[in-house]
């Protein structure tokens, strides 16, 4: 299988995960006072899940509107091409993921959250986000530019509208969540697995009819 | 011998057909020429028979076996398309080296020594960002695709577009010096038709989706005739053969014949009769009348 052309495009993304997050990571550093080494490093595993994700979602779009294409053109199977999509997406998410829980467990840092808690919480994060980005992305394919900007506002409407609702449902004592917090990231992690299964569904659909219009 | 067929390959998008029926054999160890119209299908055929877009229905083999999908086929194939670079294209940020490098990743027979070496002749900077070359540059690199990967089906999609004359000579030598060197099947699609004839063995014509007629190129060029005189000395002298494009201009009138296997003009008529070339045969077969 063919799968170099992903694998470097996947390193690239993690380089540039890296890259973000510690040049923010120490800006944020210089900006406070008193900051020491050990309390950037604490703060690290945020950055790199945040940076992580964002890039991830907005990769995707990338990688559907050229990459993809690119790949067949030049003689890609689209069977190695989906597998190709998957490595690009697991490639920065498990290295991300594995530096962050590394970070945590550095003596003398003190870490938002330990292992236990950065680990599901952010692969679950990358999976949704890189879902998500896929999913953007074969909007992109059908619809267009129009289509994506339309689905990245449907997206944040149903976020915004979501997230206020639980807020206000909490508030109001109308339902308590029938997890501990302890069990929060799984739940995280169990979503993200379920929310990429089901993207994967689709993607090997779409990935299996593709026509190279470049 | 290796053949790579179309069989009954039709292409349609909804309700618009762009190949119809099509049935073609490609030998191994020709040059062919691929001409025709814009919108006649020259490069939604050449995509079908890269794996690169399916068919409706139909399908194209290699020795037998299916290309779609097929590994061990693809790899034997290669289409250099005209690269079509946007501002919003991702690859307009990609360098020559990066593209090469990537469609080195997909060739298994790469030679990267020849890609060096074809940069040095086209001049080409490594460095250079796809979105700030020229057409005529853009059509370097994929012309340095098409020779370095080797492939033993090697398909070209207007390859000269943008090239200035020099620069055409020097891709036509190059395209000569590699069949002679590895007697690969190279398919060029071209517009300049005239210039391409000399390196064409075979010339399919493709019109409005349908393959017109494929043959050796010398041979059609030879069965060509102009026949030009007065209307009915024009007609009583190409009575009863297969002929295109009349151009009428009062009483005068000009046809464009092709002649079969033992066939020649009838005699006794008052004609004028001059040799066509191919880009004269393919505007007789493809143009619209003409009437003055």
């Amino acid at each position: 299988m063919r799968l170099r052309f992903w694998f470097r495009n996947g390193l690239q993304t993690v380089a540039a995960i890296l890259g973000a997050s510690v040049l923010y990571g120490l800006l944020m550093g210089i900006q406070l006072d008193g900051s020491e080494l050990a309390d950037v490093l604490g703060l690290m595993p945020i950055y790199l899940t945040l940076f992580g994700a964002i890039m991830l979602l907005a990769m995707m779009l990338a990688i559907y509107k050229f990459s993809l294409g690119l790949s067949i053109s030049l003689g890609s199977t689209r069977r190695e091409a989906f597998v190709g999509l998957q490595v690009f997406r697991l490639l920065p998410t498990l290295v991300t993921v594995g530096l962050t829980a590394l970070l945590t467990l550095i003596p003398g840092v003190e870490s938002f959250w330990g292992p236990a808690v950065v680990v599901p919480a952010a692969l679950g994060l990358f999976l949704a986000t890189g879902a998500f980005g896929s999913l953007l992305g074969m909007v992109y394919l059908r619809f267009g530019k129009l289509g994506t900007v339309l689905s990245v506002i449907l997206f944040i409407l149903i976020g915004i509208n979501g997230g206020a609702l639980t807020v206000m449902a909490i508030q109001a004592n109308r339902f308590s969540l029938p997890i501990s917090a302890a069990w929060i990231p799984w739940t995280i992690l169990a979503a993200g697995a379920l929310i990429y299964g089901l993207m994967m569904l689709l993607e090997s659909n779409v990935v299996r009819k593709y026509q190279v219009r470049m | 011998m290796s053949k790579l067929v179309c069989e009954n390959l039709t292409k349609a998008y909804g309700t618009k057909t762009v190949l119809e029926n099509l049935q073609l054999t490609l030998e191994s160890g020709k040059i062919y020429g691929l001409i025709g119209r814009n919108g006649a299908g020259k490069t939604t055929m050449l995509s079908i028979m890269s794996n690169q877009n399916p068919a409706t229905s139909g399908r194209v083999t290699l020795d037998g076996e299916n290309i779609w999908e097929n590994r061990k086929a693809l790899d034997r194939i290669c289409f250099s398309r005209e690269l079509n670079i946007s501002a919003e294209s991702g690859l307009a940020g990609y360098t020559v080296k990066n593209y090469l490098k990537t469609a080195a990743s997909y060739y298994v027979h790469w030679d990267r020594a020849m890609a060096d070496r074809l940069l040095e002749i086209f001049e080409l900077k490594q460095k250079a960002k796809l979105g700030k070359l020229s057409k005529g540059m853009l059509s370097m690199v994929t012309i340095i695709v098409a020779l370095a990967s080797k492939a033993e089906f090697t398909f070209l999609d207007e390859p000269v577009a943008g090239l200035d004359v020099v620069a055409r000579e020097q891709f036509y030598q190059l395209l000569l010096d590699e069949y002679a060197e590895t007697g690969r099947t190279f398919v060029i699609s071209t517009h300049i038709i005239e210039e391409a004839a000399n390196v064409m063995e075979e010339v399919i014509i493709l019109d409005k989706g349908k393959i017109l007629l494929e043959r050796n190129t010398q041979a059609l060029v030879d069965s060509a005739r102009y026949v030009t005189g007065l209307q009915e000395q024009v007609d009583g002298a190409t009575g009863g053969l297969e002929c295109h494009h009349a151009e009428v201009m009062g009483r005068s009138k000009g046809v464009t014949v092709l002649l079969r296997e033992d066939e020649d003009l009838n005699p006794g008529f008052d004609v004028t009769v001059q040799p066509v070339n191919l880009q004269k045969i393919f505007v007789a077969l493809c143009g619209e009348e003409v009437r003055t």
